[in-house]
């Protein structure tokens, strides 16, 4: 090869790389669409449907290829839909709404989680009565986790004093003694549990209620219905493989995670994942509350009932899980 | 007399005439951006009055925040002042000292004072968790100006007050104390802006409920960012009292040193 032709090859070289190594690229020069999805830290136990569908290759098998960027809880996720960072995100279905209300254009999808609301404290405390009074770490003021201890606190007559901080930080004050108890996801409470010596004062403190969602911006639901319906389709698939392959799922999750599966196995008994339809009743009550709190103003929602019905669009679930028979 | 007073009018009213046109600027990009995450300044001041008359989302008043920072601030401060500044003595005065620490000193200067924050969290509690980050982050800035001060001492001060038979602690007292004074209070004015900086990110991660970078924080996670804007204004116009009080101290221990116009 002659001077002439070795810098041909590195440019061409150069050129390919250029253009594969950059992953959208990369990814239309496999045929793929790539998605960048807002996650959340320690979530992997609610979100499993995400976690089986990219471990299994369900998001490859519908031509997706999914960037997932990591944040501290579902305001950080709603904050970086709101900038156009990620167009896809999970997180609270309340916060997603909050979001809603404030101007974030996003559509909720389905649901990933029902429950997800334990409460564990102390031992010696054994009562919501004995709460009364005490610091129970919460991973932020516009999380549901947040709502539900305001939930119950009014529902039991009680007051206590939420202690804010990154949910992973939240372990450490507990072990510490500066928290009595805290509230959050799961298998973070399920950990207090596990291995501090807390136990579950509520395995739910809203029994039933809707947790989190999955939210895309409106714009690509509008444009790119069809990079929706797939991808909810992945994450169905990853529900299924959910219910036919608990203990392998149980394993994948507790090695991402680095915890006993063990560990992992107690969280599942506090949370549903298996219900992809949202509940509403539940969704519209946490959004009274946050508007009683002063969370979420009620002139930017009107009507809680109408206002959930309009933020979501079950359209691309049905026809997934038609598809999926 | 009358000169100094005109020119206070003066720095006054180009002052005015500035945050006037800062206003119009910011107003006309919000209203070019069209978005309710980038508000204007007739909404912020509107969260103020917000703020000031109803409290927080948790009911604590803007005021308690205010205290709570200004205290974790200036406690952390103080004790960087006080260990930066003796520390800073020493290796200015002995170089051998500084010889021998400065695989240590050094690496440690260059570590964010944010990096520090998990440790923190698991070694400290409560308001020492907050006093140690701010010290953390005042505390090189000062003594780097004291070491550095120091060796700006002209050595023929030194070798005078020696011919005049001066013992070694007067002339550290009397003559190199003063004479790196006015390096001092500047590595004192870093970092003070270095501690604010530094509670801002400490109280965002959470573990007390009052303080200015909780509440922005709350309020992010509200998606409320004409309230972020208040926190974020009302840490501006703290620091710049603090540090004008700093230039005040400054400007009277030191009048002698006027500044140099060309």
């Amino acid at each position: 090869m002659n001077r002439r032709g070795f810098l041909l090859g590195c440019g061409a070289m150069g050129a390919t790389g250029l253009v594969l190594g950059h992953p959208r690229r990369a990814a239309l020069a496999q045929g793929k669409t790539t998605i960048r999805l807002g996650d959340i830290i320690a979530a992997d136990v609610v979100y499993v449907a995400p976690v089986l569908a990219a471990e299994k290759g369900f998001f490859a098998e519908e031509g997706l290829e999914v960037k997932r960027g990591v944040y501290a809880n579902g305001p950080a996720v709603t904050q970086h839909m709101a900038s156009g960072e990620v167009e896809v995100g999970m997180a609270a279905t309340f916060v997603l709404l909050t979001a809603k209300a404030q101007g974030v254009d996003l559509t909720l999808v389905m649901s990933l989680c029902k429950d997800n609301a334990p409460l564990a404290v102390r031992k010696d405390i054994k009562t919501f009565k004995d709460l009364n009074g005490k610091r129970v770490g919460t991973p932020g003021l516009g999380t549901v986790h947040d709502i539900n201890l305001n939930y119950v606190e009014k529902t039991h007559g009680i007051t206590v004093k939420h202690v804010y901080g990154k949910i992973t930080d939240l372990l450490t004050y507990f072990e510490k003694g500066e928290i009595d108890g805290l509230v959050g996801w799961e298998p973070i409470v399920g950990e207090a549990v596990y291995r501090l010596d807390a136990h579950y004062l509520a395995k739910s403190m809203r029994p039933g209620s809707e947790s989190q969602a999955l939210a895309v911006s409106s714009k690509l639901a509008r444009e790119n219905p069809d990079v929706v319906y797939r991808l909810v389709r992945a994450y169905l698939k990853g529900i299924r493989y959910f219910e036919q392959h608990f203990d392998d799922t149980v394993n994948i999750v507790a090695r991402r995670l680095q915890k006993p599966p063990d560990m992992i196995r107690l969280a599942y008994g506090q949370v549903t994942v298996t219900k992809p339809y949202i509940e509403r009743a539940s969704t519209q009550e946490a959004i009274e509350i946050a508007i009683e709190q002063k969370k979420v103003r009620k002139e930017a929602v009107g009507d809680p009932a109408a206002f959930v019905e309009k933020a979501i669009d079950e359209s691309f679930l049905r026809k997934a899980e038609a598809s999926l028979k | 007399m009358r000169a100094a007073a005109l020119r206070s009018a003066r720095v006054v009213g180009l002052n005015l005439m500035v945050i006037a046109l800062a206003w119009l600027v910011w107003q006309a990009m919000a209203q070019a951006a069209g978005s309710s995450f980038f508000p204007g300044p007739a909404s912020v001041v509107d969260a103020y009055r917000e703020i000031l008359a109803e409290g927080d989302v948790q009911g604590y008043q803007l005021w308690s925040h205010i205290w709570a920072s200004l205290v974790r601030v200036l406690v952390g401060f103080a004790a960087a002042a006080v260990t930066g500044v003796a520390l800073g003595m020493v290796l200015g005065l002995k170089p051998a000292v500084y010889d021998a620490t400065k695989s240590i000193l050094e690496p440690v200067r260059f570590i964010p004072p944010i990096a520090w924050i998990p440790l923190a969290i698991v070694l400290l509690s409560g308001f020492t968790r907050y006093a140690f980050i701010i010290w953390i982050g005042a505390f090189f800035p000062i003594l780097v100006a004291t070491m550095a001060g120091i060796h700006r001492v002209s050595p023929l001060l030194v070798e005078v007050s020696k011919s005049f038979g001066a013992r070694r602690p007067f002339i550290i007292l009397r003559v190199v104390t003063p004479g790196a004074l006015p390096e001092i209070v500047a590595g004192m004015r870093i970092g003070l802006g270095v501690g604010w900086m530094c509670i801002v990110a400490a109280e965002m991660i959470g573990g007390e409920n009052v303080g200015l970078g909780r509440l922005m924080m709350n309020y992010a996670d509200l998606l409320r960012v004409d309230m972020v804007i208040v926190g974020m204004i009302t840490i501006g116009v703290i620091g710049y009292i603090t540090n004008e009080i700093l230039i005040l101290v400054e400007q009277r221990l030191f009048a002698w040193r006027r500044a140099i116009k060309v």
